[in-house]
């Protein structure tokens, strides 16, 4: 302990200060003007929580937040199933490889693949619309899905699968009783985390989304052109509170599987 | 019930660069209802041959069979065979009683026999107190009698162990020793046991087979296995062996190559042999007239004995064993020189 705090410049305690000002500060603010009474989004009158009901009683809204709802779901579900297969079918292979080429997508700049998405779109024909968004999505749930069950995978001892056959389970009662189960807090992990990005995801959606097939952050986007209201903080702040429960969640399952 | 025969087993690994052989031929037959020990050094392949035998690899070439029917097609889950893991392998999202039912589960077994049944394997094991904990809340100790129990649960014929006890500390592998005696005679079930404990191998098995690089030197009694080693290796594994290198001289009689005669039993008519004595047949005597003498260079202490170590002009120093009686013996000076007497059935002459 001491050898490494003797590593570390001393007086550093308030640059640390200075860094979660820098991260968190505007959030903090977005939270804070959420609850203003003004109808100016930048001048504090006074607590109101009007506009979270303005919110809700927005039509528009809500259809948004349906169709990410709608989008995220079905992605992170797919992209989820798919990650599982794939983590499966390359078990045992050697891993560096492998994991370059999963987790590339992850790297490769999201307009490129928005652009990418929209061309091959384009080019077969598919009419854009809440299906498109929901087939761009699933793609890059899947490398967000596949990490946290590859993870899972690798670390569990090969000789269970061994005990399992040798206590008379065929291959298929052996995976469903002791390879699933284990695996089951990575599948959770991954699809919470494919969830989550789903529903964050503008640039990609903002390509591919047709009329009518408009998500959240699209709308949000709309909004703000007409210029920064009270409401568009309020929807901002709730989709912060969904995004931060799910992500504390996934890393929760996560972390109760590997205890 | 439960009498397994193997026959020139053979089984090669692709390993990184060359070729690994695993098992060379392997052949041995195993008695029904025998406590049966594979004994030998780390990488000779006993854990493979248990793993043929079980399933869950497959013989490049060579039969399995278990009571004259053919294994080597039949899957693991098929097999009336269950394995103990070295390191256990219990599931660990599983209750200890949800391992061991887990076996009766899958051949079919009744909910309610299968709880009864499960009870009944936790408490020949002597831990039908913790049925309700996680594997990961147990003792090392505790864990194995859950594995053991797990596989005694669904009655196999017979029962493949592969080095069970290492993990645990010597009291409580004394304890799982005895244990285990109790089980095999409790169940009748074949015990195929894998140690690289030369002392629990004498003390558990009915017959042991000893093996290296991928062979089966010998197989035979732990008595056999001692006492008329056939092979340079096995007498040198198991316990102490003292090798001495000669030339036949005349009927029963060897010259040794340091200086010295002594008789040894079973010689060919000529040519060299390599003899193994074991250091307690042998006796000090007085140098003067001695078959073979040699210059004390050490003696240690070890409690009930002591054992003192001579030259007798070889490249290897030659070890005597002495009991240490009341009213005790007066210890050789290192420096001096003594006799060795050697009985002419102590020196075995050896292959290898
Ligand atoms: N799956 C495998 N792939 C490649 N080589 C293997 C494999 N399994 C075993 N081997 C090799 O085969 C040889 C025998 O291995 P095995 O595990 O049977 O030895 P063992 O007698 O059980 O040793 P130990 O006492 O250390 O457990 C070793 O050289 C080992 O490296
Ligand atoms: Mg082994």
């Amino acid at each position: 302990m001491t050898d490494a705090h003797a590593l570390v410049p001393r007086g550093l305690g308030p640059v640390a200060v200075l860094f979660f000002a820098f991260l968190y500060l505007p959030i903090l603010i977005l939270l804070v003007l959420s609850f203003n009474a003004n109808e100016q989004a930048t001048i504090w009158t006074g607590f109101s929580t009007a506009w979270y009901g303005r919110v809700l009683g927005n039509g528009d809204i809500l259809k948004a937040a349906g169709n990410s709802l709608t989008v995220a779901a079905s992605a992170s579900l797919m992209g989820t199933a798919l990650a599982l297969l794939a983590a499966l079918g390359l078990k045992g292979r050697s891993s560096r490889p492998l994991m370059a080429l999963v987790s590339l997508p992850l790297l490769v700049p999201e307009i490129v693949t928005a652009v990418a998405s929209l061309l091959l779109f384009v080019l077969i024909g598919l009419p854009l619309g809440l299906a498109t968004v929901v087939l761009a999505h699933t793609v890059f749930c899947i490398p967000f899905a596949f990490l946290p069950i590859r993870a899972r995978l690798q670390g569990m001892d090969p000789l269970l699968g061994d005990a399992a056959h040798d206590l008379y389970a065929t291959p298929l009662r052996a995976f469903l009783r002791v390879t699933l189960p284990l695996l089951w807090p990575g599948i959770l992990s991954g699809l919470m985390l494919a969830f989550i990005i789903s529903l964050d995801d503008f640039v990609i959606t903002y390509f591919v989304a047709g009329a009518g097939a408009t998500t959240l952050p699209v709308y949000i986007f709309g909004m703000i052109r007409i210029g920064v209201t009270p409401e568009v903080n309020a929807v901002s702040a709730m989709m912060l509170v969904v995004s931060i429960a799910f992500v504390t969640l996934s890393w929760i399952v996560a972390r109760r599987g590997s205890a | 019930m439960g009498a397994i025969t193997i026959r020139d087993v053979t089984r090669r690994f692709a390993g990184e660069g060359q070729a690994v052989l695993a098992l060379d031929g392997v052949s041995l037959d195993i008695d029904e209802g025998a406590f049966f020990t594979l004994l030998g050094p780390s990488g000779c392949g006993k854990t493979t041959l248990l793993r043929i035998i079980a399933g869950f690899e497959r013989p490049d070439r060579g039969a399995v069979r278990l009571d004259g029917a053919d294994l080597v097609d039949l899957p693991p889950w098929r097999r009336p065979v269950n394995t103990v893991f070295q390191s256990y392998a219990l599931f660990p999202h599983m209750s200890v009683l949800g391992n061991v039912a887990f076996g009766l589960e899958m051949q079919g077994v009744a909910a309610a026999l299968r709880g009864e049944r499960a009870r009944e394997a936790l408490r020949l094991v002597r831990l039908e107190d913790l049925a309700g904990r996680r594997p990961a809340q147990l003792s090392g100790g505790q864990q194995q009698r859950v594995a053991l129990a797990r596989a005694l649960a669904v009655r196999p014929k017979v029962l493949l162990l592969d080095e069970p006890l290492s993990a645990l500390d010597l009291k409580l592998r004394k304890e799982m020793q005895l244990e285990l005696k109790r089980l095999k005679a409790a169940t009748g079930i074949t015990f195929v046991f894998v140690t690289h404990d030369q002392e629990e191998a004498l003390t558990m098995s009915d017959r042991i087979a000893v093996m290296e690089g991928g062979h089966v030197l010998q197989v035979g009694s732990p008595r056999e296995i001692y006492e008329e080693p056939a092979h340079r290796f096995v007498a040198g594994f198991i316990g102490e062996t003292n090798f001495l290198e000669g030339e036949v001289a005349g009927e029963g009689v060897v010259r040794l190559k340091g200086g010295g005669r002594i008789a040894a039993a079973g010689l060919p008519a000529s040519g060299s042999v390599t003899l193994a004595v074991r250091p307690e047949r042998v006796a000090l005597v007085a140098a003067e007239g001695a078959q073979l003498r040699g210059r004390v260079l050490q003696v240690v202490y070890i409690g009930t004995d002591s054992t003192v170590m001579l030259d007798t002009g070889t490249d290897e120093p030659f070890t005597v064993r002495v009991q240490n009686r009341e009213g005790g013996w007066q210890p050789p000076s290192p420096g001096s020189t003594v006799g060795v007497a050697v009985p002419a059935d102590a020196a075995r002459v050896v292959a290898g």
